[in-house]
């Protein structure tokens, strides 16, 4: 079966609930896109083979020197592996496992928080506009840089556009002091809720070391 | 999966540009960035004219490890105060293998609270991969910081050094025109003896040379590299400064005219304030702000409407406990105060003459007894 093909796996469709959060977000959004943003429920599939990825972060330190960045990746029978840097003190891989339910709380919370919608250019903009309102500058030296990845064999967030898979990648540096200096632009605030949502998997007390 | 990597890898490039600008490259001074490459940040206090500032440092008394830091971060003090440049500063010395030095850490990240950046390219968006980050302190020369670096090692294959062929990427390390060596020292240091502008690097150089490890190595200074480059190993110490550390200090004290002699260079030392929540550099332990320790600072600009100047308005040193799940690793707080160590030997002679003299004295003494 085609990676880009919908399965006949979970049908991800957003509960009420979840999309009154959602449109709560939107409404708070930033630049363009705050201003088109429409209050519709996203809907997503995504893939159960254990193959594939399904969602991934990295977070990289800046000061620790060579390859020390931390690692959680989630597949799609909800497989969870873990990597951490050599130095630290449970080195290596690690690995646990989602049940159906959790896997697919992750991945409505990285919905919910508009990870599939979020463009960087549009935000940086926005924060260039709130930043071009202030007499000061910021700097944060060796900041943390967050990656996240993102797979859904179909998403959709307006019912009038067709579905369709989505691969997002998104990075950004100094993400916590970002979101505290630019309140305004709150789709910082839900990369903070994504970068959480994955960032918790490398907490889990259930993560078994794998040779 | 092998498609998804393959395909992430062609997204990477294509979208790898969210860096907000407002700190998207580390320079070798802070604030550096595309279209700022001539910025220069200042030490709080500085006003343009100041010819002495003072920059006081303390520890956030509700920090963990609050106590903990006290030595540290007053043996880091010290160190920026003497400016003194050394070679061979990275050693093993009191610090476990597994274990990070917190003094070490402390004196980098006070350097970038006073104004100074990374010699090396750092952990920058588009860096691809951990030894990359030893790249000369650049941008990738792309308006739209798309992450299109040019890193090319050169002939001797040694990143970092003065053969890197770095296509259209902007250098932002000052470096000594005379020999674009970053382990020497000019006796003046200013725009007339260091520079950025890679058409004033020595004939056959192609760009400025770092303060790495491994251009030491290349160059005979064995086991030495400036605190400001990025980038901190378990097991080691670097408590001293480089000679480039002192160097772009130095250059930033030669105020806006960039010129030694003006009435707007400046001196500054550092204070120890002790364990307080205000002062100029507040040190903490806070795991909201960081996964291991940054520097973040306030400015404001000195010469608007160029802006090439920022004196630092505020600035908090942040560092992560480690004790998190998930983020767990452990600090060394090294206990040795600068200056109680055992006596070098010029002490040891002084102690050794007293006790003659004062031994003949006693046979003196006795015999006019």
């Amino acid at each position: 079966m085609g990676l880009r093909s919908l399965r006949s796996g979970y049908r991800g469709a957003v509960s009420s609930a979840v999309a009154s959060s959602a449109a709560l977000l939107l409404a708070g959004a930033p630049g363009p896109d705050a201003a088109s943003a429409q209050p519709t429920t996203p809907s997503f599939t995504y893939s159960h083979d254990p193959a594939d990825l399904i969602a991934r972060i990295r977070i990289r330190a800046g000061e620790i020197r060579g390859p020390q960045s931390r690692t959680a990746s989630v597949y799609g029978d909800g497989r969870v592996v873990v990597e951490f840097p050599a130095s630290f003190k449970k080195p290596g891989r690690h690995e646990t496992s989602l049940d159906p339910a959790e896997l697919d709380d992750l991945v409505t919370t990285l919905v919910v928080a508009r990870l599939p919608e979020f463009d960087a250019d549009l935000v940086r903009a926005a924060v260039g506009a709130e930043q071009a309102t202030r007499a000061d500058v910021a700097h944060v030296a060796d900041a943390d840089v967050v990656e996240i990845e993102l797979y859904l064999d179909a998403y959709q967030q307006d019912p009038a556009v067709p579905s369709a898979t989505l691969e997002k990648y998104v990075t950004w540096r100094a993400l916590s002091q970002d979101t505290a200096r630019f309140p305004g632009v709150t789709a910082l605030a839900d990369l903070v809720t994504a970068r959480d949502a994955l960032a918790l998997l490398m907490a889990r007390s259930d993560l078994e070391a794998v040779p | 999966m092998t498609r998804r990597r393959a395909r992430l890898a062609s997204l990477c490039v294509a979208v790898l540009t969210p860096l907000t600008w407002t700190h998207a490259r580390a320079g070798t001074f802070s604030y550096a960035d595309e279209g700022t490459e001539d910025r220069i940040a200042h030490p709080s206090g500085y006003t343009g004219s100041t010819a002495s500032l003072t920059v006081s440092v303390c520890i956030d008394p509700t920090s963990a490890n609050a106590a903990d830091m006290a030595v540290p971060v007053q043996n880091a003090i010290d160190v920026w105060n003497g400016q003194a440049e050394t070679t061979g500063n990275l050693l093993a010395a009191n610090v476990p293998f597994a274990e990070y030095d917190f003094e070490s850490l402390a004196l980098h990240e006070v350097g970038h609270c006073i104004g100074l950046g990374h010699p090396n390219v750092g952990s920058q968006a588009g860096i691809p991969t951990s030894a990359d980050r030893e790249y000369t302190a650049s941008t990738d020369g792309n308006p739209a910081m798309t992450g299109d670096w040019n890193l090319g090692a050169g002939t001797d294959g040694i990143i970092g050094t003065d053969d890197d062929v770095r296509g259209d990427d902007e250098n932002l390390h000052y470096f000594r025109i005379s020999n674009n060596d970053p382990f020497t020292l000019a006796s003046t240091v200013d725009s007339t003896t260091y520079s950025k502008d890679l058409t004033d690097l020595p004939v056959t150089h192609l760009y400025a040379a770092n303060c790495d490890r491994d251009v030491g190595a290349d160059l005979g200074y064995a086991n030495t590299e400036c605190v400001m480059q990025q980038g901190t190993s378990n097991g080691e110490a670097q408590r001293t400064l480089g000679h480039d550390d002192v160097a772009t200090l130095q250059y930033g004290m030669s105020g806006l005219d960039r010129t030694v002699g003006g009435s707007d260079d400046y001196t500054v030392q550092l204070s120890y304030a002790g364990l307080t929540p205000s002062c100029d550099i507040v040190i903490d332990f806070d795991d909201a702000q960081t996964s291991f320790a940054a520097c973040s600072t306030v400015g404001s600009f000195l010469d608007f409407p160029t802006n090439n100047h920022i004196a630092i308005t505020s600035a908090n040193v942040y560092v992560n406990t480690g004790t998190q799940m998930g983020n767990e690793f452990d600090w060394f707080f090294n206990p040795v105060r600068l200056g109680t160590t055992v006596p070098t030997l010029p002490h040891w002679g002084l102690l050794a003459i007293a006790l003659f003299i004062a031994t003949v004295g006693v046979r003196v003494l006795r015999r006019v007894a």
